[in-house]
């Protein structure tokens, strides 16, 4: 029964290893969000929120590296800021803001994808006052993407 | 044999003249899972479904696979003059045959081989080392010999007599030993299945081998994604291609890669083509999130046309022509519906998984039918509902066309279920479960830790219900009397009979006392 448990362990810590290992030549996904890369630093954020690639599951970790991607203009990681403001996971529940991250998403979004963004601000925008849709087209509006924050 | 039997109760008078059969995985290769010929069970009687045998088979779970759907044909010549006869296979490699009359094993499979070089992670619930694909009963031969197709976890199949059990052919390598090869489907002479989860480094891929080759070639197409898993393998249409989901995966049609989507292929030649592919436009976003097209769709008929229906985790369903799937750029369907479930883009315990349904009843309406996981998405709604739904429910949709525009139009949603399993349909009853098994993969102290042990543990039990298939109203019910949980194992009815396999390797059997 120990051997069986510490094997489990050994194997689950070798795979955890192997798959944080950066392909050839890449720096690790962790320095590279660092650096202000915003595709690693939403690939990292979702890492945090499944709890996958040797990473514990953690809302407000997925949140803020979510944010720092979102803040670059990464139209997955505004999406999913979106969706942590409306289940309150790692954020503080606010429909507001998470209607402003859909609204962001949804204009910079591949036109492929936009839909499906559109159907979650609509979504929102159902649990919102018309002030406070308002409010979030406004900030929306005023947003501008910052060069890594 | 050391199968530890024992039978609750013996069914009364049971009725053998029927004829109905139940030869693979989802009821027939097009996966409706609609049984036709059901007579006995209808929506006035079914309250009084009961358990009328269960029978506990001597196969050993592994990791939380155990029991997968029984395979049940009806008036089999044996030694002992006609039965209708339950196959089950067990992942740690048997295949029992039995008599549904009396719960009797009949005869007893157990496929034995040297242990493959490699093979999935231990406690990895992904890649159990052993059998895991339903096998197929095929079509009678000219003496009314009817094989039993069954891939053993080495990868050979073997050709089995349904009446007996002995070998009617050598057995020869089809699949990837303890690849975890999905459900077997059969058509024109040919075996289907697909693989997933790249366990002990099989490719990913659809399989097919001619039963009638001399030579065994084993044909394969590879879509260059994350896995073909849905449920019951590939789906079959009417010019014999090979419908699978392709799971998590780029979409890259310069470099054949078909991620995030279903491929259609058919054997040509001795070769599996490529025929047609359908790729939803969000791919990129289903990627990014993790929410894979993973279903295996159901093809059906109406108004002359062959339509099929697939989905993924995002929980929404695609309609599709199988003769032009995605239309021209492979990617607009006929119609889709909106978010059903999933509103917090969980990629582990929400969304639709297994696979989907169809049916079509007297007036001829044609009906759509899908399980889903978690609770129902606030803003899509059904005129007709049971009550909340946070844990999963089926839900019923009808098919329409009006001015060559096809349309999936929601009609009804069940009471909610732990974790609803695909259903299956007979006789206007729609038959769902919930698995009631633990399906969590990462924890706030760990990360992903993907573990038998604790899922199991942390699992609970299946319930077994009864619909009305026109509204989703609850006929029946059964409670607490299921004593574990389902994992990858599925319904199947014939005959006057409801069959569920579970964990502890307890096969029920569900009818009416007297029928």
């Amino acid at each position: 029964m120990r051997y069986t448990a510490s094997m489990r362990t050994l194997l689950f810590l070798l795979a955890t290893v192997a798959l944080a290992q950066p392909p050839a030549g890449k720096p690790p996904l962790r320095d590279r969000a660092a650096a202000g890369d915003p595709d690693a630093q939403f690939t990292l954020g979702k890492n945090y929120e499944a709890g996958r690639s040797g990473l514990k599951k953690d809302y407000a970790e997925a949140a803020s590296w979510y944010r720092k991607s979102a803040e670059q203009g990464n139209a997955y990681a505004q999406a999913s800021l979106g969706i942590l403001y409306h289940s309150g996971k790692g954020l503080p529940h606010d429909d507001l803001l998470s209607e402003m991250w859909f609204i962001i998403a949804a204009e910079r979004v591949d036109p492929n994808d936009r839909q499906t963004i559109v159907d979650m601000r609509d979504s929102v925008a159902a649990h919102l006052k018309p002030e406070q849709i308002a409010e979030a087209q406004r900030l929306a509006l005023e947003w501008k993407p910052k060069k890594n924050p | 044999m050391r199968t530890t039997r024992f039978v609750v109760a013996i069914a009364l008078g049971c009725a053998l003249a029927q004829g109905a059969d139940w030869p693979t995985d989802g009821g027939n290769p097009q996966r409706t899972a609609w049984q036709k010929d059901e007579k006995i069970l209808n929506k006035d009687n079914v309250k009084n479904l009961k358990i009328v045998w269960k029978l506990q088979l001597d196969n050993k779970p592994i990791e939380m696979h155990s029991l997968f759907p029984p395979l049940i044909a009806d008036k089999v010549n044996t030694a002992n003059g006609p039965k209708q006869i339950a196959i089950v296979a067990g992942v740690s490699d048997n295949i029992y045959a039995i008599d549904v009359a009396t719960a009797q094993i009949l005869w007893k499979k157990h496929f034995e081989y040297p242990p493959p070089a490699r093979r999935g992670r231990p406690t990895d619930p992904l890649c159990p080392a052993g059998l895991t694909a339903t096998p197929v009963i095929g079509p009678p031969n000219a003496n009314g010999t009817r094989p039993v197709y069954a891939m053993a976890g080495d990868g050979e199949v073997h050709t089995l007599n349904l009446a007996d059990g002995e070998d009617l052919a050598a057995p020869y390598q089809f699949g990837y030993p303890f690849g975890k090869s999905y459900a077997l489907n059969f058509w024109n002479d040919v075996l289907f299945t697909t693989t997933a989860q790249g366990c002990a480094g099989n490719p990913n891929q659809i399989w097919a081998i001619n039963v009638k080759d001399p030579a065994h070639k084993v044909m394969t197409f590879h879509p260059k994604s994350g896995g073909l898993w849905g449920r019951t393998g590939a789906a079959i249409d009417e010019d014999g291609v090979a419908w699978a989901p392709t799971g998590d995966g780029r979409y890259d049609p310069a470099t054949q890669t078909y991620g995030n989507g279903l491929v259609g292929a058919k054997v040509v030649g001795n070769e599996l083509k490529l025929q047609d592919y359908f790729i939803p436009k969000n791919w990129a976003w289903l990627q990014s999130r993790d929410l894979d097209m993973q279903v295996t769709p159901a093809i059906f008929k109406f108004k002359g046309k062959e339509l099929m229906v697939a989905a993924s985790k995002e929980c929404r369903i695609y309609l599709l022509d199988t003769k032009a799937a995605g239309g021209d750029d492979h990617q607009t369907a006929l119609d889709r519906t909106g978010l059903i479930c999933n509103e917090e883009v969980n990629f582990a315990s929400a969304g639709i998984w297994g696979a989907l349904a169809s049916w079509e009843d007297a007036q001829g309406t044609r009906w759509v039918l899908s399980p889903f996981w978690g609770p129902v998405h606030p803003d899509y709604k059904f005129p007709v509902s049971h009550g909340p739904v946070t844990h999963g429910a089926v839900v019923a949709f009808k098919v329409e066309e009006k001015d060559g525009k096809f349309k999936l139009v929601p009609a009804w949603m069940s009471r909610d279920m732990d974790l609803a399993e695909p259903p299956v349909i007979a006789n206007g009853v729609v038959y769902a479960y919930g698995s009631g098994e633990d399906t969590e993969q990462a924890y706030p102290d760990r990360g992903l830790d993907d573990n038998s042990p604790e899922r199991i543990h942390d699992s609970t039990h299946a319930v077994l219900y009864a619909l009305d298939a026109e509204n989703g109203k609850e006929l029946y019910s059964s409670g607490d009397q299921i004593k574990s949980f389902v994992h990858f194992g599925g319904l199947s009815i014939a005959n006057g009979r409801v069959y569920l396999g579970t964990f502890d390797s307890i096969l029920y059997c569900f009818g009416l006392e007297g029928k």
